[in-house]
């Protein structure tokens, strides 16, 4: 799977908007998941990272804090079934995210699950997450 | 009101004063302005046609236009892919760009001290440190703007160079193919280098464009950290295999970084415009990148020698702040 998204992301990351350098990844632990549940700040669709920015809670605690998220880039993501038209601000969502290593308030998306209730990017269930639990 | 006049007048008298001085010297260092009767006459002149230009153009294959790096099955973005680790995978559409942390050049024939450094780099990767500065808007440099390049970069031919733009690594080049030498020395125009570009010069060999390039400024060839020195020496054997492949064979000789040549080669799909299209599709028309989105925007600082990358939250705090 890799494969596929890393030749897709090959042929078609540069498009129109403001690009903002591309870093590394490797500022993500990724043995780490964080269940994001909150509200749509905004969704920045540009390449070569979109991020979708909330106000949420982070595994369930009570704190409301902003997370920002990114996401890969907007060819990718329309393969997902994300468009700029997915998400709106005020939206409610649940987003996972592989937590940054230095403890800030932001992650890479592992999944994001729409206020329909449609998980997009990886199965919450090869998490061993039930997607009914997951619904915003 | 009587300051004012006071104030304009020596405003005047400043300007007159500049009219009679002696010309300044920076006027002296370029070309005299074209007589005012060629000016006068310009709308008569009947300027050269690039006739001698298409003709010598035309004796060349024709490898201009936009092209996009292809990555065999299975590997991610390292110079040489074919012959690289890679890490387990991440889940089916997990969101991922780059090569992910545990990435290893395999083939990269680096001597102990630079081997040293590059393991280091890799184990630094695994717990976040990125020494990386492209974040930041330092540019890719030859080679990496041609060998780990996720966008397409683009070809443009003259008879005598070729220019090479990947606008997204931020990293042009000119390949001289009029028969001039590497620079020796350095002179107040250039010389040698180093510079991210480097410095190239070619020539056609039947179908394939040879070129040698030296005195590159960057010390990596991909994000794993793949280190080399200043002392990199590069060949590309550069030819076309079909209308929309191009195939670039490098050798790398580095005396201070490796115990032998690195040879990669790599191959590249004719892509026209935003979305490639298939290369099996004979009807690609040549296409240049769309400019659109540049320059550059930094999104990480370097702090102690690595990568710290801004969240938006933090990019709007300082723009607020300006």
């Amino acid at each position: 799977m890799r494969k596929l998204l890393l030749m897709i992301v090959t042929i078609t990351v540069f498009g129109s908007g403001i690009v903002s350098a591309h870093h590394s990844n490797a500022i993500f632990d990724l043995e780490k998941l964080v269940l994001l549940r909150g509200t749509v700040i905004s969704f920045t669709n540009l390449n070569p990272h979109a991020w979708i920015s909330v106000n949420a809670s982070a595994d369930g605690g009570s704190e409301i804090a902003r997370w920002d998220v990114e996401s890969t880039a907007p060819q990718m993501l329309a393969a997902m079934g994300i468009s700029p038209q997915t998400l709106s601000a005020g939206d409610s969502v649940t987003i996972g995210i592989r937590p940054m290593h230095d403890g800030r308030n932001g992650g890479s998306m592992v999944f994001l699950i729409t206020p329909d209730g449609i998980p997009h990017g990886a199965d919450p269930a090869a998490l061993g997450l039930d997607l009914e639990n997951l619904k915003p | 009101m009587f300051k004012r006049n006071v104030q304009s007048a020596l405003i005047l008298l400043a300007g007159s004063l500049l009219h009679l001085s002696p010309t300044p010297t920076y006027a002296q260092l370029g070309p005299s302005m074209p007589d005012p009767e060629l000016i006068a006459n310009a709308d008569n002149y009947q300027p050269p046609l690039l006739t001698e230009y298409a003709e010598k153009l035309a004796q060349q294959p024709d490898i201009s236009g936009l092209w996009s790096s292809i990555l065999p099955p299975d590997t991610g973005f390292t110079f040489d892919p074919a012959n690289s680790e890679f890490p387990e995978d991440l889940l089916p559409g997990e969101s991922t760009f780059g090569p992910l942390p545990g990435t290893k050049v395999l083939s990269i024939p680096l001597n102990d001290e630079y081997q040293a450094l590059y393991d280091q780099y890799i184990e630094e990767l695994k717990v976040g440190l990125v020494r990386d500065d492209f974040a930041t808007c330092v540019p890719y440099g030859i080679p990496r703007a041609i060998g780990n390049t996720p966008v397409p970069f683009d070809i443009i031919q003259s008879p005598e160079v070729i220019f090479w733009y990947n606008d997204y690594g931020m990293t042009s080049r000119r390949i001289f193919l009029d028969g001039r030498e590497h620079p020796t020395e350095r002179t107040p125009t250039g010389g040698i280098g180093p510079t991210y570009s480097g410095h190239s010069i070619g020539q056609w060999e039947g179908n394939t464009l040879v070129v040698e390039t030296v005195d590159m400024l960057g010390d990596n060839f991909d994000e794993t950290g793949t280190p080399y020195s200043p002392e990199l020496h590069m060949v590309e054997r550069i030819r076309l295999i079909d209308t929309n492949y191009l195939e670039i064979e490098f050798t790398f000789t580095d005396p201070i970084a490796f115990t032998e040549p690195w040879v990669v080669t790599r191959y590249y799909a004719r892509t026209a415009g935003l979305f490639a299209p298939m290369p099996e599709d004979r009807t690609i028309p040549r296409a240049y990148i769309n400019l659109q989105d540049r320059p550059c925007i930094p999104n990480a600082v370097m702090e102690n020698g690595f990568q710290r990358t801004l969240l938006p939250m933090e990019i709007e705090a300082m723009q607020n702040n300006r």
